[in-house]
């Protein structure tokens, strides 16, 4: 029997640059991105935030506070016990208008609003505001790490007080700035692809991409139960093919799950060749037999992009239905029952992990 | 020429609403005279800050007294009465 622990996810709340916020469609429809930054659809933000809160709010805190609340709402939850956000380089276009302002002004004569919306905690603050959640509030900025970070800080909170119920979120944004350094660091594709050809791509580079997702996590189930995270772990630049491959391996033989157990991966590879090299091996080893889709086609790349695998990894089995956009050819997808996912994800071929979850 | 308190309350209600991005929540019956903060137009504390900020930058009006605040910042004609008092003594 196994006894470890199992962490809940019990509602979603999901902005993207494809059409996710609406729970009743799974990827049904597909928005086709020409250039190489994909930006969020949004829905109308003024059914989910009031009017004197969305004056001050920027683009970004417009799409995490709506996420936010769109998970609360389906978790039939109104105050969170605790609420933690990731975010790999915060809200930038704050930040760069707030630095602009000091330079301008030599340091005087600054408004504060840009200030505060340019904190990398912002987000969590404003949630609690919204919410009146005097609960525990933390904000992660691990760069490629920062959603497992909160996403481990939940397990770990959940540990001391299953019954709890944390809102645990990411929000990272197609910063022009950051693009720009990006591509100087040639972290994205110098040629234009369109998004749904990035697999098709034999180069490096990427498509830069952004989004906010948002989960509400339990140590117990309930009625809007998606599905459970079973276990998590991070792998900081393996140095070789055979050292990812035992980390996985060792991963699974902790969890007591065999490689047949696993009904689908999630892999996190980002249509750079450089980068998803450890990714690409599995998939002709370990992962072999193991029917496998991906993801950043559709959302791009960004710190935080493996909590859109998660809505995807969450969706499947709860939906038990897996959209052919996602799917890669081989080997073929025969499943009558989806029970276990397996999410593999890379960032910069430096931040791997896995997280396993079971319906 | 100095500006008139008639014109200062124009120019400041225009300021107002940009600054604050307040487009979509002025109420049909918000005038010169209407409270910016509590149940008026229901201004917060950053708000009172913006406004410290707007003052020094487009008025030159430095306001060293917090307490003094509560009664320049009641409406904008309050506003518009202490920008004129001021600028005449600078």
């Amino acid at each position: 029997m196994d006894e470890r622990q199992h962490y809940y996810i019990n509602g979603i709340g999901i902005i993207s640059p494809q059409k996710t916020f609406e729970h009743d469609q799974f990827l049904q429809e597909i928005c086709a991105y020409e250039s190489n930054v994909l930006t969020c659809i949004i829905p109308s933000f003024k059914t989910y935030i009031s009017p004197g809160q969305l004056r001050r709010l920027s683009r970004m805190h417009r799409i995490g506070l709506t996420a936010a609340t769109m998970c609360l709402r389906d978790a039939n939850v109104q105050v969170p016990d605790g609420i933690i956000t990731a975010s790999g380089y915060g809200f930038l276009e704050e930040t760069e208008k707030f630095l602009t302002e000091m330079l301008e002004r030599n340091e005087k004569q600054l408004t504060p609003t840009y200030f505060i919306q340019g904190t990398y905690n912002a987000l969590a603050g404003l949630i609690a505001l919204s919410t009146k959640c005097l609960g525990y509030n933390n904000t992660y900025v691990s760069k490629g790490f920062a959603f497992e970070n909160a996403l481990h800080d939940v397990m770990l909170q959940l540990s001391e007080n299953s019954t709890s119920n944390f809102l645990v979120g990411s929000s990272d944004e197609a910063a022009k700035v950051l693009y720009a350094i990006g591509m100087r660091a040639q972290y994205y594709k110098v040629e234009n692809i369109p998004n749904l050809k990035l697999f098709d791509s034999q180069t490096t580079g990427t498509i830069q991409g952004e989004g906010s997702a948002f989960f509400m996590v339990s140590g117990a189930p309930s009625a809007t139960t998606w599905c459970a995270i079973k276990d998590l772990q991070m792998v900081y630049t393996p140095q070789h093919e055979g050292e990812f491959n035992l980390a996985l391996t060792s991963f699974l033989e902790v969890n007591k799950i065999k490689l047949s157990e696993i009904d689908v991966w999630v892999s996190g590879a980002s249509g750079n060749i450089e980068h998803d090299h450890l990714l690409h091996h599995l998939e002709k080893t370990v992962l072999q037999q193991t029917p496998q889709i991906r993801f950043k086609h559709l959302c791009g790349e960004y710190c935080t992009a493996v909590s859109f695998g998660l809505w995807i990894g969450a969706s499947i089995l709860k939906k038990q239905s897996i959209p052919d956009i996602l799917k890669v050819s081989t080997p073929e997808f025969s499943l009558e029952k989806i029970e276990t996912v397996l999410i593999v994800n890379q960032y910069l071929n430096r931040n791997y992990s896995f997280v396993l979850l079971k319906k | 020429m100095q500006q008139s308190i008639e014109e200062l309350t124009a120019e400041l209600r225009e300021q107002l609403i940009e600054q604050l991005n307040l487009e979509d929540i002025i109420p049909e019956s918000f005038d010169e005279n209407t409270p910016l903060f509590g149940e008026g137009l229901g201004l917060d504390s950053i708000d009172s800050l913006e406004l410290v900020v707007l003052l020094d930058r487009n008025y030159g009006i430095k306001l060293k007294d917090p307490k003094e605040g509560r009664a320049v910042f009641y409406s904008i004609r309050s506003m518009a009465e202490y920008i004129h008092n001021n600028r005449a003594q600078a």
